[in-house]
């Protein structure tokens, strides 16, 4: 049966909500002293939700307190090295791009681990320490054997300046695969273009592959990427990338960071960096996979139901 | 159109006043995740490709955030070839979709995480309707065109399936209240998490308003007053639209099991423009609707099945006090206090169903439905002064009393409905694909409807994706056109069959570059045995109608995009050979979207909405086109986190109504200048993630 409610206990809830708000706001203030400092971009939303998974992952590995400092644009050094200080911890994990720069102006030594961040050959040379973006080679090798294990072959083009580390960790991967991996040196987008050129001439059947380079200064995403997916769908080739939005654009598919795992994985390098154990700069293994089931159809690759629950993105998405 | 171009104008200022980069130095992360809905998907949960290939929009919880929505109604009249009209009672919205109206808009299938609101009584969400808040929605499809074969009835003109979120779709705790004009106000928790190794979502969302004042001319009353030198309307007069309302749901989850509780209560539901087209500012109504969905789900149930079982049961019923259908002093006075009838309904709907997808066969996925579901209308009451005469008669009054039996508005009854169905997806060829679908659905009322579905998809080119579409869909008749009684203007008919629809439609995809995307859907379709009232209930009629709609979606750069709609139908009673009326016959739809530094967002978005003709009979001129513009200001992350937002709805204070209906039975329309909708109005909300 219906019976009316009682309007007054029911709308006092409503009047108050603004001092229930400011209630709740005292429980959650973050307790201070660290053992990680965590230094991380201000950025709008949505991107915010990426720092704020990296953050969850830290502070699930991390032994002891977290810290975290958020940079507003261009800020003064002298600011962040006072916040340090005052917290003194025992690491620091800087990330996003200024992290890199951080690392450098902030002289603090090893102790500082850089994530969330395409990590180059120069970065490397200058003892940058972290983990990049870039998703592990024998990773995508992995998946695109599984996908389409008729490929024997990769084609690549890359900037030596900062890829060559990924390129030579590339070549080593690929014979546990059965790949063949044809790299191809690029100074810039025009050096590129007149690559990219040769390898679609010369790429026309479903045992070649084009591996789309994230974050590599020679791919030009306006002009040279749609000609490059038009020219595998025209041919029937496969292209892998190390970024999602290429798949949702029409390759076959990507690996992406499980942004959580990396927090896990970047206080866990921190901690391996303080007991001396681990020195080195490290391409994701943390990832996720995106994949175009279009693009899987047009290239009769079968993709099973068991399969496809396991990819964490599908485009396209209706 | 002037004024659109005005419109348009301002909206271009906007977009290049907020030039200037920012998030320098995050260029990995934006070259990783690109625009913001990418980023959005990316982080996001696992998206589901929709059953079947259809024509279908999907409004991301970010959208609706964006153009500052508050209630889905805002929400759908942004997807194209739908436009949000509404009724004269209790103002409740009509979702328009190609062309077809029915006063109680019940071609529209709405669920809510798969599960129907229908109410069997009318085949509406409620007589009392009361609006639905959107801050606990993680998105809303919107499917146009036929449905029957996947979810059978109802799924008519369109299907809206609002989805709610998920423990892993709220960051902890969130908490937010927004006021504004009309004495609005809003308030909500949501919280997402996992407790003992369940996923749990919870919500609860307030809300309370005085609503709107615009002014009705005149109306029934007006009419009698006019044949009976009388002075009895309370017209011209404002409408009355403040409700009350209370939105909660909690969603439990656990590897293959999920249970999911909902309630929607809503108080203090005032009467619009009059239950009965006479202004009444007395009346009110309530309504309560409680859910329960215990759902199994393993898609690794063997090799080649995946299977889904769903028991749901559904309460709704509503009630109502003090309805005024005439105002005091009706009837020359024979109603000194008013023709009084206040009706109350209520339903109890329980639902079994299961599905499997076998992929055993290649280069074939098929999927078998079956399922059984039992609807029980019972507490039928009404309270009223009078005994109705067939017109021109008057009613003839009586002491406000509690009717019983025969003297009731309708009556206690039940349905059964059984239904298997059978999909197979085979692609047939490279970048081909043949999607064929049946259902098989047995009534106990009026028997047994199949309902076919096919679906040609061929991936063109690597831009390009063209689906060539058939579906015939079916509406069941409501029990108010079955068993209506004591009414002499509106009988039931117990031998009603279901309304029918088949529709063709031809659609083209397109991408460019990614950052540019295009939709066009051109579509015809034939309605045939529509029910109507004449004064008994019978399938009488039959409409035809056409039209396209044009999409598109462009990334302009990472902090600006644009996403608009142009829709076009033309849709034709054919009894009399005259426009269907009511819906528009185009609308325009256009929002733009940026982002500004230091966390600042603004939206604008324009509706342009066109070419609403009368019906076969009604004389009166055209509603008058309209054009709104709506602006939506947000800060994220400020003093601390909190998010702020300011929307200005209907910013230029346009004049805005909406049809109303023509009685063609006594041959007028009783609110002749028809239904006047808010004008400009602003809302400032601030919410705060812990």
């Amino acid at each position: 049966m219906w019976t009316k409610p009682d309007t007054k206990m029911r709308w006092w809830s409503l009047r108050f909500f603004p001092a229930l708000c400011l209630l709740l706001a005292t429980f959650a203030v973050k307790a201070e002293g660290a053992a990680v400092a965590v230094l991380y971009p201000e950025v709008r939303a949505p991107y915010d939700r990426i720092f704020n998974d990296i953050l969850q992952g830290i502070e699930q590995q991390a032994n002891g307190k977290v810290v975290t400092y958020a940079l507003k644009g261009e800020e003064g050094l002298t600011h962040v090295k006072g916040w340090l200080e005052q917290n003194d911890p025992a690491a620091i994990i800087s990330l996003g791009s200024h992290g890199k720069a951080l690392a450098d102006n902030l002289a603090l030594g090893p102790k500082v681990v850089v994530g969330a961040s395409m990590l180059s050959d120069l970065n490397i040379s200058q003892g940058v320490l972290g983990i990049s973006l870039t998703p592990a080679p024998e990773k995508l090798f992995s998946r695109l054997k599984q996908l389409a294990p008729k490929v024997k072959k990769v084609h690549v083009v890359y900037q030596p300046e900062t890829n060559t580390w990924l390129i030579n960790r590339a070549m080593r991967a690929a014979k546990d695969y059965q790949l063949e991996v044809q790299a191809f040196p690029a100074a810039d987008v025009r050096e590129a273009a007149a690559l990219y050129k040769k390898i679609l001439k010369e790429t026309a059947d479903g045992a070649q592959a084009v591996w789309l380079l994230q974050g590599d200064p020679t791919l030009d995403e306006r002009s040279l990427l749609p000609t490059i997916l038009r020219n595998a769908w025209n041919k029937s080739f496969v292209v892998f990338s190390s970024n999602p939005s290429h798949v949702k654009r029409g390759a076959l598919f990507s690996l992406y960071p499980d942004n959580v795992k990396m927090g896990a994985s970047l206080a866990k390098k921190a901690q391996n960096i303080l007991k001396g154990i681990d020195q080195d700069v490290d391409p994701l293994d943390d990832l996720l996979i995106a994949v175009n089931v279009r693009t899987a159809e047009h290239l009769s690759l079968r993709i099973s139901r068991a399969q496809e629950r396991e990819f964490n993105l599908v485009f396209p998405l209706k | 159109m002037k004024k659109l171009a005005f419109l348009a104008a301002s909206c271009a200022v906007v977009i290049s006043s907020a030039a200037g980069a920012f998030e320098a130095g995050e260029e990995d992360l934006l070259s990783l995740y690109g625009d913001e809905d990418f980023v959005s998907i990316a982080t996001g949960r696992k998206q589901l490709l929709s059953k079947a290939p259809a024509v279908a929009s999907v409004i991301t919880a970010e959208q609706i955030k964006k153009i500052g929505a508050k209630d889905i109604e805002q929400v759908l009249e942004t997807v194209a070839g739908l436009h949000v009209s509404r009724r004269d009672s209790a103002y409740n919205p009509t979702f328009l979709i190609r062309g077809i109206h029915s006063d109680f808009n019940a071609q529209v299938l709405i669920l809510i995480n798969g599960i129907p609101v229908t109410n069997v009584f009318t085949g509406d969400r409620s007589l009392v309707w009361g609006g639905m808040p959107v801050q606990n929605i993680s998105r809303i499809e919107v499917i146009r065109g036929p449905g029957s074969a996947v979810y059978g009835a109802d799924a008519f003109a369109g299907t809206i399936n609002i989805i709610t979120k998920a423990a892993d779709e709220i960051d902890g705790l969130e908490t937010g209240f927004s006021a504004g004009s009309f004495d609005t106000y809003h308030a909500w928790t949501l919280y997402g998490g996992n407790v003992n190794g369940w996923d749990v979502a919870f919500s609860m969302e307030l809300s309370e308003t005085n609503g709107h004042d615009e002014k009705v001319e005149s109306d029934l009353q007006s009419v009698f007053d006019g044949l009976l030198a009388t002075n009895a309307s309370l017209a011209p007069g404002g409408v009355n639209t403040g409700k009350k309302s209370v939105e909660s749901r909690l969603d439990i989850s656990k590897d293959e099991w999920r249970l999911r509780l909902g309630f929607q209560g809503r108080y203090d539901v005032e009467t619009g423009s009059g239950v009965n087209q006479a202004l009444d500012f007395l009346g009110k109504g309530e309504s309560e609707r409680f859910n329960l969905d215990l759902s199994y789900h393993n898609p690794e149930f063997s090799e080649n099945w995946d299977v889904q079982g769903t028991f749901s049961f559904f309460q709704t019923g509503f009630k109502t006090e003090d309805i005024h259908l005439l105002p005091a002093g009706a009837f020359g006075g024979l109603f000194p206090e008013g023709l009084i009838g206040s009706p109350e309904v209520n339903e109890r709907h329980y639902r079994y169903d299961m599905s499997a997808f076998f992929a055993g066969f290649e280069n074939h996925n098929v999927r078998l439905g079956t399922g059984v579901h039992y609807i029980d209308q019972y507490d039928i009451e009404e309270t009223k002064n009078f005994t109705a005469n067939p017109p021109p008669l008057p009613p003839t009054p009586m002491a406000l009393t509690k009717v019983s039996g025969a003297a009731l508005f309708n009556r206690e009854e039940s349905r059964t409905v059984k239904y298997v169905s059978i999909q197979d997806e085979w692609d047939f060829a490279t970048d081909w694909s043949l999607t064929t679908g049946l259902r098989y659905d047995h009534y106990s009322d009026f028997g047994e409807t199949v309902n076919p579905r096919l679906a040609l998809v061929w991936d063109t080119s690597y831009n390009l994706t063209t689906k060539l579409l058939y579906g015939r869909a079916f509406r069941a008749p409501s029990f108010a056109e079955q068993f209506n009684q004591a009414n002499p203007v509106a009988v039931g008919n117990p031998d009603l069959d279901p309304e029918i629809i088949n529709t063709y439609e031809l659609a083209f995809d397109y991408t460019h570059s990614g950052d540019l995307s295009a939709g066009l859907n051109l579509f015809y379709y034939k309605m045939e045995d529509i029910i109507r009232f004449t004064p008994v209930a019978m399938n009488t009629g039959d409409q035809t109608g056409h039209g396209l709609e044009l999409e598109f979606n462009w990334q302009v750069t990472p902090q600006t995009s644009i996403n608009g709609n142009y829709a076009l139908q033309r849709s034709k009673d054919e009894a009399n050979d005259h426009d269907a009326g009511h819906a528009p016959e185009q609308q325009v739809y256009l929002s733009v979207d940026h982002a500004l530094p230091y966390d600042w967002q603004v939206n604008t978005q324009i509706n342009h909405v066109m070419d609403r003709r009368r019906v076969s009979a009604d004389a009166r001129k055209d509603v008058d086109d309209y054009t709104t513009l709506d602006l939506t200001l947000m800060r994220r992350n400020w003093f601390g986190g909190f998010d702020f937002a300011v929307s200005v709805y209907n910013l230029t204070d346009a004049e805005v109504q909406e049809p109303s209906l023509y009685d063609s039975l006594q041959g007028f329309a009783p609110i002749s200048n028809d239904l006047p909708q808010a004008g400009r109005s602003i809302t400032a909300e601030i919410r705060k993630t812990w």
